[in-house]
């Protein structure tokens, strides 16, 4: 007999990993029955859960803030420079032409440093910055050099790179889309999101529009015009890739395209061996054999 | 004595369950990105952000309009705290760690900004819970409110072990490895905050309401 003061956390945890037996959800509801604090818990757990779900705008989200936490290490670097020495040098290469900004660059120019700012001293380390970053919804100050970063940079990918201008634009198109998405015009949503695809081609927003513009394709039953849609993503890859690789094998199980579906759950499986599809993908293949 | 030693083998336990779902891959990247390799530090917050998003959206609601700039200074200050890490537990659980921390401070620094502007009432009079709303986030928002209110009663250490577990709905050994204490301390931790949520809860209908206790 469990007695009323003792929490059944051990309990809890097999339920939080989905490994609770009956008699421990049993346990659990006849000690919730009696304490009000248990009974709390298991009320707010499943909105909670349910809050905590990532959406399809969290990946996209995501990208951003990667992207504007990369330019607030690097606008770190940039601030431990003296900007005199930072003017002096930039007005030396005006004057003194292309020797005199060899010199400046090498002795007083800041590092263009492949390196992010985590030099800080360990102890000091800890605390976030204090100064609010960029809104999400803005452009970061410095996109393309913060992009232009990398050891190897992809030069092509990089020349496609749309303008900061036109990053936010593609940025307000993309939302208007998913407002109408979001609001049930999904005939008005897919539109504006081959608008994105076709005036912002190579911006994030384009790249995540042709994952949920085939992900409404297959809902409104059109899994043809989907499947290029996927096709596309999964070419150019991305952070949602295990989502479009999944509805990428449903659209080919619509078309009756066995042997293309088989591949791509097994990619799936491959590549995203822990996913949430990953379940979905086996029974899926157990099927096909 | 013996209660040392079970204390090191609850640690060991915890250290090994968070460390073994490490993918070696993360530390791989952790260990590049904290010897400043731009390309290692990108991939790395790719890989983490989805939980510090979790994180900061379990503790300020997604409708928080500091949601995204704490997700974005938890990335920083992770990135910021990388030397100080030990690679002896989960990556993903350190950087949980850390954005718990950020959150809980936009959490004061929102507050603080509300009792700077509010002329009269107290914090707890803004948890309106007579007002019913059929959006699942707004009664989430009213839960979440009805249940710090309750929390900031409470010594730091159990508030903290109650969010992590009933709002980000983390297993024991997980809270552990985020806190970095050891298993029973986070037993403890719940015990006596979920005794003190239930003695509040006995004693006020309305906040047991708020909360779905038993009626």
């Amino acid at each position: 007999m469990m007695p009323v003061d003792t929490h059944p956390e051990d309990i809890l945890d097999r339920i939080i990993s989905d490994t609770a037996s009956a008699d421990d959800v049993r346990q659990f509801e006849e000690h919730a029955s009696r304490c009000q604090a248990c009974a709390a818990h298991r009320t707010l757990r499943p909105t909670a859960r349910g809050a905590l779900e990532p959406s399809l705008e969290d990946k996209m989200r995501n990208e951003r803030a990667v992207s504007h936490a990369m330019n607030a290490l690097q606008g770190g670097a940039r601030r431990r420079s003296p900007p005199s020495v930072w003017m002096l040098a930039a007005a030396a290469v005006l004057v003194a032409g292309i020797a005199g900004a060899g010199y400046w660059g090498r002795f007083h120019a800041p590092p263009r440093s492949e390196q992010v700012g985590n030099s800080a001293p360990a102890g000091a380390a800890k605390k976030p910055d204090p100064q609010p970053t960029n809104p999400p919804d803005t452009a970061p100050e410095q996109p393309t050099e913060a992009v232009d970063l990398s050891p190897t940079p992809d030069k092509a990918k990089a020349r496609a790179l749309p303008s900061p201008e036109t990053r936010e634009t593609a940025a307000q198109v993309f939302a208007d889309a998913n407002e109408l998405r979001r609001t049930g015009k999904d005939s008005l949503a897919m539109v504006t999101y081959r608008k994105v695809e076709r005036l912002f081609p190579g911006s994030p927003e384009a790249e995540q529009s042709y994952a949920t513009l085939g992900s409404l394709m297959m809902e409104h039953g059109s899994p043809q015009e989907a499947l290029g849609q996927f096709d596309h993503y999964v070419e150019r890859g991305g952070p949602l890739l295990v989502d479009v690789l999944a509805g990428k094998a449903g659209a080919l199980q619509r078309l009756g395209r066995t042997a293309e579906e088989r591949r791509t759950w097994e990619t799936l499986l491959e590549r995203f061996p822990k996913s949430v599809h990953a379940t979905r993908a086996k029974t899926r293949l157990a099927e096909l054999h | 004595m013996m209660a040392q030693v079970r204390t090191l083998e609850d640690r060991l336990v915890a250290e090994k369950t968070a460390g073994s779902d490490a993918p070696s891959e993360l530390i791989a990247l952790a260990h590049r990105a904290r010897d400043r390799d731009t390309e290692a530090t990108r991939s790395l917050l790719r890989e983490i952000a989805p939980a510090v998003r979790r994180t900061c959206k379990g503790v300020l609601g997604a409708e928080h309009a500091d949601l995204e700039d704490t997700i974005q200074e938890s990335l920083v200050a992770f990135v910021q705290a990388l030397p100080s890490y030990r690679f002896d537990g989960d990556i993903t659980h350190y950087a949980v760690r850390i954005a718990f921390r950020a959150t809980l401070h936009t959490k004061k620094r929102s507050l603080r900004w509300r009792d700077r502007f509010r002329l009269t009432g107290t914090i707890e009079d803004t948890t309106d819970y007579a007002s019913s709303s059929p959006s699942e986030e707004a009664m989430l928002t009213q839960r979440r409110k009805a249940l710090e209110r309750v929390l900031g009663k409470l010594p730091r250490e159990q508030a903290e072990a109650l969010t992590l577990r009933i709002m980000l709905d983390f297993s024991m050994n997980e809270i552990a490895s985020i806190c970095d204490v050891p298993l029973n301390t986070v037993k403890t931790r719940l015990r006596l905050g979920k005794d003190a949520l239930r003695r509040h809860m006995e004693r006020d209908a309305v906040l047991r309401a708020a909360l779905g206790g038993n009626t």
